[in-house]
């Protein structure tokens, strides 16, 4: 039997089981679909992440005290008071490689106007901060250097804190809110930044200089983080070393049992750790897509059992009428193929279809590589060969007569 | 004239468990080309069993047996489906058609497990073998809308379409009606008339008589083996 009607006979005989066929190869599209998906949402975090980072700028530096373990979990911030406000203020004016420098601490604080209650998080900075995260305003002004340096009481609003104090709009600049038990004067609104990776609202904070978020709101002493600019993406390494090179000079930095209680970490390092837990998570929810391939084909191998002994004396017939073993064998195994093909081609559009709607509502640029495509057509036609194999052989093996006499 | 079908000391013994049945034992003949020739007895005289070894469905447990000259005993099992592919055409008991499938496409069915017929040839081949048996106008009907004896007519031409050597027929007239199993046996009468070799299993004396030569088994041997000088016309 040439390949041409075996494709005729084996695709007429699954339309004749019309309904049968679709739910079989619906295991399939399942399987192919999610494999598919959690392959292009998982590059698309990646690429969301990247593309975070990249919105950070490269260049940005982090000094936290206490250790900062890859892949651990962070000691908190501030926890070990290690950092100054004058180490800030030495590398500001020693290091070349360093362009932007600020100080910074963070409390969480209850914000009231008129009726009006929010509580959000108060960033104490410098001015060199809106350098570093390349800050903007849409109303009114940022603070100068001196206000930011001094204990001024002006302070910027982002756009959330901004429509919860104001829900019947209007200009919020020359406005006096008051941030926990200080009363402070609104003199911008900042650009909005959207939602980070993993959703947080980075648009529902405060800005005001960092001393009075220190003394005044807080009443500490510690700073908990220096955010640190390169000059560029090349100094980036020497800045590093010269940083380092800075704490460890400083008595008090290295604790009793030799650990360093200060860390150095750039934006992306930081985001790497988070995309690794990101692909981890991928990973696993990939692994759970597979297996339901495999149940995909489980589907079609019972199917095919029902359908070998539905069609006993079809079988007999054949072999009557000269059909070889295996001729018998491969007309059932083309039938599974095409069955777990057919579930694998729909299984991509639908993958397709499922990555490019959950890219679209999470904002991530999701993209289905040709190789994921690949991938998940050969797997499943390979699910259609090893699930149909045993059925095929089982119709190949049937004894004509007895076959024929079949009920 | 060369013999169609050979068959010498054949025996065939089934095992059940602890009991050996001996379906077959010691069974010698030979059928000549050209010949129509009923095979009869009672059911347990070992018909079937035998209709299934000279259909090459089945081996002899000892013996030999020559199709066309071709000892069939110990062949393998793709060379035997070859050969019930280009040697023989079988009509069962039950038609045995695809249903949901068109008499054309049934007709069509053993061309399509024989490599030395081009797919281009397939359906004029099949045209022409319904052309025989009467049936040119229901081509493109399905078994489930034919009567039975149009439906056997189509299993005929089936049979007929690799222009065979032999034609093996199962009880071809055990579902049909007096009617439809005269015009099925003039048909075969006919196809032996113009020269096809051909043997029916039959239990109806009926049938039997339409036949040159009648074989009559019982328990496994040979009863009887009768020529029969004028068999019952095909224009009873």
């Amino acid at each position: 039997m040439n390949s041409k009607d075996l494709l005729k006979i084996s695709f007429s005989s699954l339309l004749r089981n019309g309904i049968r066929s679709w739910l079989t190869v619906l295991g399939v599209v399942i399987g192919v679909a999610s494999v598919i998906a959690m392959q292009a949402i998982g590059n698309g975090s990646d690429e969301s992440i990247k593309r975070e980072i990249r919105s950070l700028g490269v260049n940005v530096l982090m000094i936290f005290p206490g250790t900062f373990r890859m892949g651990g979990v962070a000691q908190s911030a501030g926890s070990m008071s290690v950092l100054e406000t004058g180490d800030a203020v030495a590398i500001k004016k020693t290091m070349k490689t360093v362009n932007a420098v600020t100080p910074l601490v963070q409390s969480g604080q209850q914000v009231v106007y008129q009726t009006q209650n929010w509580r959000t998080n108060v960033t104490g900075v410098w001015a060199d901060y809106f350098i570093i995260k390349n800050y903007k305003t849409t109303q009114g002004r940022l603070l100068t250097e001196q206000e930011a340096s001094g204990m001024s009481k002006n302070c910027l609003i982002g756009k959330t804190v901004y429509s919860k104090l104001f829900p019947n709009g209007g200009n919020p600049v020359g406005v006096t809110i008051r941030v926990g038990s200080v009363p402070m004067k609104i003199v911008g609104v900042l650009e909005a930044k959207g939602s980070g990776t993993f959703g947080q609202d980075q648009d529902d904070v405060i800005l005001a200089p960092f001393k009075t978020v220190q003394k005044r709101l807080m009443a500490v002493d510690f700073i908990q983080q220096i955010q640190v600019s390169a000059r560029s993406e090349h100094e980036m390494t020497s800045a590093q070393a010269e940083l380092r090179a800075y704490f460890l000079k400083k008595p008090n930095m290295i604790s009793a049992d030799g650990e360093e209680r200060f860390s150095i970490r750039s934006q992306s390092e930081i985001s790497s750790v988070l995309g690794s837990v990101s692909s981890v998570l991928i990973l696993l929810l990939s692994s759970i897509a597979a297996i339901s391939l495999v149940v995909g084909g489980i589907g079609i191998m019972n199917i095919m059992l029902v359908s070998v002994t539905e069609r006993t004396r079809e079988i007999g017939l054949r072999m009557a009428l000269g059909a070889t073993d295996r001729d018998v064998r491969t007309q059932f195994l083309a039938e599974s193929v095409m069955l777990s093909v057919w579930g694998g081609i729909l299984g991509i559009l639908f993958g397709y279809l499922i990555s490019v709607t959950v890219g679209s509502i999470l904002n991530w640029p999701v993209s289905v590589s040709p190789f994921s495509i690949g991938l998940a057509f050969t797997f499943s036609a390979l699910v259609g060969i090893f699930f149909g194999y045993y059925p095929a052989k089982k119709a190949s093996q049937l004894d004509p007569i007895e076959a024929l006499r079949y009920e | 004239m060369a013999s169609v079908i050979e068959v010498k000391e054949l025996s065939r013994f089934f095992n059940t468990g602890t009991i050996r049945v001996e379906a077959l034992k010691q069974v010698s003949f030979s059928i000549e080309e050209g010949e129509l020739v009923a095979i009869t007895g009672s059911s347990g005289s070992g018909k079937s069993t035998l209709l299934g070894i000279l259909g090459c469905l089945d081996r002899p447990t000892e013996g030999d047996y020559l199709l066309d000259g071709i000892p069939v005993s110990g062949m393998h099992n793709r060379l035997l489906a070859s050969l019930r592919n280009q040697k023989i055409g079988f009509i069962f008991q039950s038609f045995q058609l695809l249903q949901r499938t068109t008499a054309l496409e049934n007709v069509e069915l053993p061309l399509l497990y024989n490599p030395a017929v081009p797919a281009g040839q397939r359906k004029e081949k099949a045209r022409r073998a319904l052309d025989r048996v009467g049936l040119t106008d229901r081509m493109h009907h399905k078994p489930s809308e034919m009567s039975g004896g149009q439906q056997q007519r189509v299993a005929i031409a089936r049979a007929l379409v690799s222009e065979p050597r032999l034609i093996l027929a199962d009880e071809p007239t055990g579902n049909l009606d007096s009617e439809n199993t005269r015009q099925v046996m003039s048909i075969l009468q006919d196809l032996n008339e113009a020269g096809s070799t051909v043997v029916i299993v039959t239990h109806e004396p009926d049938v039997a008589a339409r036949c040159r030569r009648v074989i009559t088994l019982k328990d496994g041997k040979i009863q009887a083996d009768i020529r029969n000088p004028e068999p019952v016309s095909v224009c009873m």
